[in-house]
């Protein structure tokens, strides 16, 4: 039994919507070149800003198995790529972004979109459990991450996310609300 | 009489023969066989991952549209990431060749067979979802006019080369070459083309 599921919950202020631009220049701060998708909710904007705009090119991958692949060939190849997934994805690709992303010390930029969480609720203290597992699953995988909750909370995230990298590993954006 | 059936080392020695620049990335029982020689800084064995070959070839297409990339990949590889079809054939990377080394068992757990119906037809599916060529080899007949003709023409491009049940199996993963140190090798000899072009 999940413990923190039936503890108290610790109310919190509601997460705040990041922009679809305050996202890509977070990606370009971090040297990305290219977004590798599978499509999620909470990065609509983000991806319809991508579709429509010229800031990043934009490949949509069927699987998250893929996208992390496909981030890794890019790397090789020698140009840096972000990964866009959702948390039921994250846990679909947790073998790949092992054999990928940590066995190859890939410098991966991940942005997480939790949706379905509730406003005032720590993920962990979600009902969800894509939601309340996906921090621990970060954690078991040794990849470090942030929520990103309020855009004040942007430079700091920008900084880790720049330092994670250049000791090529990955980094999760975990995005508390949808973009905007 | 039907001819004998190709082999995979067969099929390996006439990509190589006409290997010249292309970055080459093998995985599986196609590593195996790739890996008889020594690898040029331009190769990546695909380890540890196993059906995420052909997605990094197509991110390394996309890195490097000037360059072509072959894909050495094996039938049980594909099947676990069957998708990847439909990645490659809407991203239509124009550089990027994705063979697929066809012996129709998992060679590295012990020949098992693989759930797949015969015929099943992997290059009309390739063709559906959008590689401008799809291609079946299962010959020594056709096997150098067939892919003198794929290995050169846009992309994307399938190719299944069917060979025969492999004699042995139950390889040891941890002797192949590492992706990892590759990877840098590669990454390091692509970074390095354009100064050296300058000089």
């Amino acid at each position: 039994m999940d413990v923190r599921a039936e503890s108290n919950p610790q109310p919190l202020l509601a997460p705040v919507s990041i922009s679809a631009k305050a996202l890509i220049d977070l990606l370009v701060a971090c040297a990305v070149g290219r977004l590798v998708c599978v499509p999620d909710s909470y990065q609509r904007s983000l991806l319809a800003e991508l579709e429509n705009g010229r800031r990043l090119p934009l490949t949509v991958a069927a699987t998250e198995d893929e996208a992390v692949a496909i981030c890794a060939g890019l790397y090789f190849g020698g140009r840096a790529a972000a990964l866009s997934i959702q948390h039921s994805g994250l846990f679909a690709c947790v073998n790949t972004l092992r054999g990928l992303a940590l066995d190859v010390h890939l410098p991966l930029l991940m942005l997480v979109g939790l949706l379905g969480r509730e406003p005032q609720l720590a993920p962990e203290d979600s009902k969800s459990s894509m939601n309340r597992l996906a921090r621990p699953v970060l954690d078991a995988l040794g990849i470090r991450h942030a929520l990103l909750d309020d855009p004040e909370s942007l430079v700091a995230i920008r900084e880790e996310a720049q330092r994670t990298l250049q000791e090529r590993r990955p980094f999760a954006v975990l995005l508390g609300a949808p973009t905007v | 009489m039907s001819p004998p059936p190709l082999t995979t080392k067969q099929v390996i020695e006439a990509v190589r023969g006409y290997r010249r620049d292309e970055i080459v990335l093998a995985t599986m029982t196609a590593l195996i066989a790739w890996a008889k020689q020594p690898l040029q800084p331009l190769d990546l064995p695909v380890v540890g991952a196993m059906g995420a070959a052909s997605s990094i070839g197509l991110g390394l297409a996309l890195a490097r549209p000037e360059k072509r990339v072959w894909v050495l990949d094996g039938d049980g590889s594909l099947l676990m990431q069957l998708g990847t079809l439909a990645t490659i054939g809407a991203a239509a990377p124009k550089n990027l060749v994705h063979l697929v080394v066809a012996n129709g068992v998992y060679g590295f757990t012990g020949g098992q067979s693989l759930p797949l119906a015969r015929p099943a037809d992997l290059p009309a599916a390739a063709r559906a979802f959008g590689y401008r060529v799809g291609l079946r080899v299962h010959s020594q007949d056709g096997l150098a006019k067939d892919l003198q003709l794929a290995l050169g023409a846009t992309g994307p491009v399938f190719i299944e080369l069917v060979v025969e049940r492999p004699k042995e199996s139950g390889f040891d993963a941890s002797a192949l070459p590492s992706m990892s140190e590759r990877g840098m090798v590669l990454r390091s000899a692509l970074l390095a083309k354009p100064a050296e072009a300058k000089r």
